[in-house]
C-alpha cells in the first residue's frame, strides 16, 4: 500500500519497493524527473494528473494496482471507494474522479511480489517526460508464463495495458521454440492497438516503432534466467535503459 | 498594535525557519517559495526556468532538495528552509572550498543551486556514483560541468577519508 502523498523519492528508497517484482517501481521512480522533482512529486499526483506519459503508471498497471478514492459529503462524512488503476484515466488529464474526490492510496496485491518485471523509458534527455515508456510483468512457473501484463505510456490517450498482446504471451514457454514468435505477435498487437500522436518530443511513427523495441528488450530481460536481481540503476548519463549495472545488455 | 493590522490586503502570514532563524512573511496565495525568498533578501536562490527543470532555485526544505520555483510558499508553512547561505559557518563548507580550488564557477549564477544539489545528494548517498552526480547536477549555461564535477568528486573523496579515519 502506497499513500497518495508519498514522495517519489521516498518510494524509490523503500526497501519493500526495491524487493518487489524485480524493483519495477524503483525503475519507474529512477526515471522520474530530477531529484528535486522526486522530492516534491507524489504518487497520488502522478496518477490523478492522468498524463499520458506518466512514469509511475505503467509500472503500477503491470502490478494490478487498485486505487482508494475518498470524498467528503456535504454532511461531513467521508465516502470511500476502490477502483482499479486500469481504467482510472479516461483520456489525457481526465479520470473517473468525481468532483471533490481524491486519490488517497494505491494498493498493490501481494501476489505480484515475485513476478518478473521491468520498466523502461526513453526520453530526449533522462529528465524529460517520456517519448515512450513501458512496463512488462510476467508470472512464470517452470518456464511457463501463467500470466502477463504489458503497459505502455506516451503512445496512447492514456497509459494503457494491451490485453491482446498479453494473451499472446500467456501459456508460452520462456525462451522456448515459439517464444520469439510470441513476442513478435505481442509487439504487433501493441503497435496496432496504440494511437500515438506527433508532438515536439517525437512523431507518431517513431513512437509506434520504439514502443515495440522497448517492449522486446524488456521481455528479453525478464525472460533471462541469468538476469541480475538487484535494483536497476542508470547505466550512464546517456542511457535510458533500466538495465543492470555492468551487464551491457540492450 | 496587533499583528493582524500588519497584514496587507490579499496577503496571509507565513511562518518559516530560514537558515535557522524564525521569520513571518506576508505572502500572496500564489507566491512560490522562490518569490518569497528572493523578495525577503535571499538572492542566492535564482530564478531561471520556473518549470522545475534547471535546479538553480534549489533549496533544502525540511532537509530534502526541492525546486523553490515549484513549491507554493504556503506549502512551506512551519517548515525549515536552508539556502546556500547556511552552508558556510565561520569558514567555507568543504564543498565550497573544493569548488573554489577547482575554479568551478564562471559567472556563478547556477552555483548556489549546484552546491545545494551536490550536498543534498552526498548527504543522502555519500557513495553516490558518477551517474548520480550528473543526474542531480544543476543546468549551467557557461562553465560546463567538468570542474564542478571534479570539485564534487574531491569533496566526496574527502567524505570517504573522514569516514575511514573515524
Amino acid at each position: 500500500m502506497l499513500g497518495a502523498t508519498a514522495r517519489i523519492e521516498a518510494v524509490r528508497r523503500a526497501e519493500v519497493v526495491q524487493q518487489w517484482a524485480d524493483g519495477v517501481l524503483v525503475g519507474a521512480c529512477l526515471h522520474f524527473g530530477t531529484l528535486q522533482v522526486r522530492n516534491m512529486a507524489t504518487v497520488g499526483g502522478n496518477i490523478a494528473h492522468a498524463l499520458p506519459a506518466a512514469d509511475l503508471v505503467p509500472a503500477l498497471l503491470v502490478l494490478d494496482a487498485q486505487l482508494e478514492l475518498a470524498r467528503a459529503t456535504p454532511a461531513g462524512d467521508c465516502v470511500r471507494r476502490n477502483v482499479p488503476l486500469d481504467g482510472f484515466a479516461t483520456g489525457p488529464f481526465t479520470t473517473v474522479l468525481q468532483p471533490g474526490e481524491l486519490v488517497t492510496a494505491v494498493q498493490v496485491p501481494a501476489r505480484t511480489r515475485t513476478w518478473r518485471a521491468q520498466f523502461r523509458k526513453i526520453g530526449r534527455v533522462v529528465k524529460d517526460l517520456a517519448q515512450v515508456n513501458c512496463a512488462v510483468a510476467l508470472q512464470v512457473e517452470k518456464q511457463r508464463v501463467l500470466s502477463a501484463r504489458l503497459a505502455v505510456g506516451a503512445v496512447h490517450p492514456t497509459v494503457t495495458r494491451v490485453p491482446a498482446a498479453e494473451a499472446e504471451l500467456v501459456g508460452g514457454e520462456i525462451r522456448g521454440a515459439d517464444w520469439s514468435a510470441r513476442v513478435g505477435r505481442a509487439v504487433d498487437a501493441v503497435r496496432s492497438f496504440i494511437r500515438p500522436i506527433s508532438d515536439m518530443r517525437a512523431t507518431r511513427e517513431w513512437r509506434r516503432h520504439v514502443c515495440g523495441v522497448l517492449l522486446c528488450r524488456s521481455l528479453e530481460w525478464v525472460a533471462d534466467p541469468h538476469r541480475a536481481g538487484h535494483v536497476p540503476r542508470y547505466e550512464d548519463g546517456q542511457s535510458y535503459r533500466v538495465g543492470v549495472q555492468g551487464s551491457g545488455d540492450g | 498594535m496587533s499583528s493582524e493590522q500588519h497584514i496587507r490586503p490579499g496577503r496571509v502570514p507565513l511562518s518559516l525557519v530560514v537558515n535557522g532563524a524564525h521569520h513571518t512573511f506576508q505572502v500572496r496565495m500564489q507566491d512560490s517559495l522562490l518569490d518569497v525568498l528572493r523578495r525577503e533578501g535571499w538572492k542566492s536562490v535564482k530564478r531561471v526556468c520556473e518549470t522545475a527543470d534547471c535546479g538553480a532555485c534549489s533549496v533544502l526544505f525540511d532537509g530534502s532538495l526541492v525546486d523553490s520555483c515549484s513549491t507554493l510558499a504556503l506549502q512551506a508553512e512551519a517548515g525549515r528552509v536552508e539556502t546556500v547561505e547556511a552552508l558556510a559557518g565561520t569558514e567555507l563548507h568543504p564543498l565550497q572550498q573544493a569548488f573554489l580550488q577547482h575554479a568551478a564557477a564562471q559567472c556563478g549564477f547556477c552555483i548556489p543551486g549546484m552546491l545545494l544539489s551536490m550536498k543534498a545528494l552526498l548527504d543522502a548517498e555519500p557513495e553516490a556514483s558518477e551517474a548520480d552526480l550528473r543526474e542531480v547536477m544543476t543546468l549551467c549555461r557557461c562553465t560546463g560541468y567538468a570542474k564542478p564535477l571534479a570539485a564534487t568528486r574531491q569533496y566526496r573523496e574527502g567524505l570517504a577519508d573522514s569516514r575511514g579515519s573515524r
